[in-house]
């Protein structure tokens, strides 16, 4: 193995890069299970890259052909059902993760000063996941495809000003069709991996460039009890836990794939109306439930538009915490951000769970 | 490090030799169905609302359906997954006394 290592080192120069991961020490505190939420998104994103590559050998994009290979994949192609369901599931736990991710860093305030940059590249990522969920729901191209479709863009749509344009963009016309599926597609498999990968990679840099933070509560005690936090190394003991966490996922992921294999909704009927109660994948069961709870008109503004604008200045809100959390940026404890941080996490749990059973 | 390397490498056999399975796979589908069909009225009458779909979603429930092949086959993988958990303990252990004693803080020669 050493040989290996001074064979690498004397063609592409690795040593710079052990001697860097050798020193790099993990800080090991209460809070430390949060550092693990990264690497197992980023094992679940190359979880997803080769088994949507795999899936890529037999899916047809076009609106007449797309829920027949997806059949074809799930009864004919050898592990077929496997793979699509791996590829279902993960995607589920790499929403779920990522939010898990997002909450935890917001709670424990790792967006502080000189990780702001982190913190924005996080959210972005974020939000390409949420978007990778939602196009790759519709891609079956079954009923429930069809009505996320419509009901996913007429939320684009109500968007004030750009909503026409961006719904007509992502639709590829007036209404949902095949030119749908193609674009859903094309942004599924071409545009929104290119773009997670350039911040998955700038998200990476910046978390070794800064190295992990550290809670203020961790650090009001260390420094009150005058003691260092102890720290343990990324290599090769931080990565070994991370490998046994990643394996664990994996177990876990083929075995809900196993024994929850992914659905396949009946074909579209243009001429049946559309079922009543129709709901978005439960990723954006909070969105659907705040929308449901506007009233018709507010301040003479149209219920679901003033519901999105205030979705969108929320989510603008908490993009820009770290600006506006000024007690946290000299390392003080910030309770009102604390409690919004709180108050967010409420929010989108009990709005899920409340949309899920209305 | 070589028990780890033979279990690495028995992951990525098993990996790699289920990912060629699937993407060598004979697509029936393709051969089934002519790119042009004529569909009868007999047919579309049969099919229902099902149109001229060649596979069912009774098929695919099917497909969906535990089996005792795939209780075996997931069994086979927590085992081989608690055998790696078991190796990368024993490595942790091993590194740690490495790094107790100091090795890790020296440069590469």
């Amino acid at each position: 193995m050493i040989d290996l290592v001074k064979a690498l080192d004397e063609r592409i120069k690795l040593g710079w890069m052990i001697s860097l991961a050798r020193r790099k020490l993990v800080p090991v505190h209460r809070h430390s299970v949060w550092y693990y939420m990264g690497a197992l998104l980023l094992f679940l994103f190359a979880i997803q890259a080769v088994t949507g590559a795999m899936l890529l050998f037999y899916y047809k994009p076009a609106a007449e052909t797309a829920r027949q290979s997806i059949a074809e994949i799930m009864v004919v192609v050898p592990y077929g059902w496997l793979v699509r369901s791996v590829h279902h599931w993960a995607s589920n736990l790499m929403i779920v993760l990522a939010f898990v991710h997002f909450f935890s860093t917001l709670l424990v305030k790792a967006y502080r000063r000189p990780r702001e940059l982190t913190w924005l590249t996080g959210m972005l990522l974020l939000l390409l996941v949420l978007f990778f969920g939602y196009s790759g729901y519709t891609l079956p191209y079954d009923e429930r495809a069809f009505f996320a479709f419509n009901v996913g863009t007429d939320m684009a749509g109500a968007v004030p000003v750009a909503g026409t344009y961006v719904m007509e963009f992502l639709r590829g016309g007036d209404t949902v069709g095949t030119d749908t599926l193609n674009r859903f597609f094309a942004i599924h498999v071409g545009v929104l991996p290119l773009g997670l990968l350039a911040v998955i990679v700038a998200h990476v840099i910046l978390v070794q460039l800064h190295g992990m933070s550290v809670p203020i509560s961790v650090l009001k005690k260390a420094e009150a009890e005058k003691r260092e936090i102890p720290g343990k190394p990324m290599f090769p003991h931080f990565l070994w836990h991370d490998a046994v966490n990643c394996l664990l996922l994996f177990g876990g992921l083929v075995t809900l794939a196993t024994l929850i294999p992914s659905e396949l909704g009946p074909e579209i009927d243009l001429l049946k109306p559309a079922p009543v109660g129709v709901k978005p994948d439960w990723f954006f069961l909070w969105v659907y439930q705040i929308l449901k709870w506007m009233p018709t008109y507010v301040l003479s503004i149209e219920g679901e538009v003033a519901g999105i604008v205030g979705l969108i200045i929320a989510a603008l809100v908490i993009l820009f915490v770290p600006f506006f959390d000024r007690r946290a940026q000299r390392d003080e404890r910030s309770p009102l951000f604390t409690a919004l941080g709180w108050l967010s996490v409420m929010a989108f749990v009990v709005c899920s769970i409340i949309g899920y059973f209305s | 490090m070589a028990r780890l390397g033979i279990c690495t490498i028995v992951l990525i056999v098993v990996m790699v030799t289920a990912t060629l399975v699937f993407i060598t796979g004979s697509s029936t589908y393709g051969q089934e169905v002519p790119a042009v069909k004529t569909i009868t009225v007999e047919e579309v009458k049969s099919e229902g609302d099902q149109g001229a779909a060649v596979i069912t979603a009774e098929q695919v429930d099917a497909a969906r359906t535990m089996t005792p092949d795939r209780i075996y086959g997931l069994l086979s993988l927590w085992a081989l997954i608690f055998l790696a958990i078991v190796l990368i303990r024993l490595q942790v252990q091993d590194d740690e006394k490495l790094y107790r004693e100091g090795y890790y803080s020296k440069e590469l020669e």
